[in-house]
């Protein structure tokens, strides 16, 4: 046996003295656990998305409508200040 | 519980079976390869009390990204990709931890290294006196008879570096033993 394969064999032998005999079943249910953990992130980023795409959904809105409302005043305005101007001349 | 002795069926169905997600599968892979997984890390950090945290890194890491290996036949050298990697990052951030704290006696508390025979002995000084990405590839070899193009991939490297670094490795090793006897 060539002294790689030898001294390999002697540290698998150490190494393996230090995992728990049900090694393999914990790692396993720890990944079913980070599954469920980040599926759970998932669902609650999806959550956190919709929330903001609201908000800013709700802002847009308010923004359009406000100068949708701003334009017909100062229309009104203008058309108000025209029939001034006219009847300060006609007197 | 796993239903077919971890000796018995082949490596590619035993792949196939978790990529579907069978548990049982995985459990059958984990437990065929956490020893080699242990022993390679072993060699390549030195320290024994990272190795149970380092592997179950390692294989958490194999279950999330087993389902997007294509080709069976490369899942060994992907694991062992995986198991450096892991391995290396854990080395940089312990030279990272050392060059922040200063050095006490206690940060130091490693298991006392197993008694082994003088030849024994001989290799695993000219190992610990080698650069780490000589060593990962004398270790690598001895895991396993890899292609220099299975190395380079398992070692991010190109075919060139991974024969010029293994020739290096070789006649440092050669030159070491032969100082010793």
């Amino acid at each position: 046996m060539k002294i790689e394969s030898q001294y390999v064999e002697h540290q698998r032998r150490h190494a393996r003295a230090q995992l728990p005999p049900d090694f393999a079943r914990r790692v396993i249910e720890e990944a079913r656990q980070n599954a469920g953990v980040a599926g759970l992130a998932l669902r609650l980023r999806l959550v956190a998305i919709t929330g903001v795409l609201c908000v800013m959904g709700a802002m847009s809105m308010h923004w359009i409508q406000m100068q949708y409302t701003q334009q017909q005043n100062l229309q009104t305005w203008t058309t108000t200040a025209e029939q001034i101007r006219v009847l300060e001349e006609s007197i | 519980m796993a239903e077919i002795s971890p000796e018995v069926e082949d490596l590619a169905a035993l792949i196939r079976r978790a990529q579907d997600g069978s548990e049982a599968a995985l459990e059958i892979l984990i437990a065929r390869f956490q020893d080699r997984i242990a022993g390679f890390v072993y060699s390549l950090i030195g320290r024994d009390d990272a190795i149970e945290d380092l592997c179950h890194d390692i294989f958490i890491k194999m279950i999330s990204g087993l389902s997007g290996l294509k080709n069976p036949d490369s899942f060994e050298a992907w694991l062992f990709r995986i198991a450096r990697n892991v391995a290396m990052d854990s080395l940089r951030r312990k030279r990272l931890w050392r060059m922040f704290v200063p050095f006490e006696p206690k940060h130091e508390q490693i298991a006392e290294a197993p008694r082994t025979d003088s030849r024994l002995e001989t290799f695993r000084a000219a190992l610990e006196g080698m650069p780490p990405n000589q060593k990962e590839l004398i270790l690598l070899l001895a895991e396993n008879d890899w292609s220099y193009e299975q190395l380079a991939e398992i070692t991010h490297s190109t075919v060139s570096a991974v024969k010029s670094r293994l020739f290096r490795a070789r006649e440092y090793l050669r030159q070491r033993v032969a100082d010793e006897d």
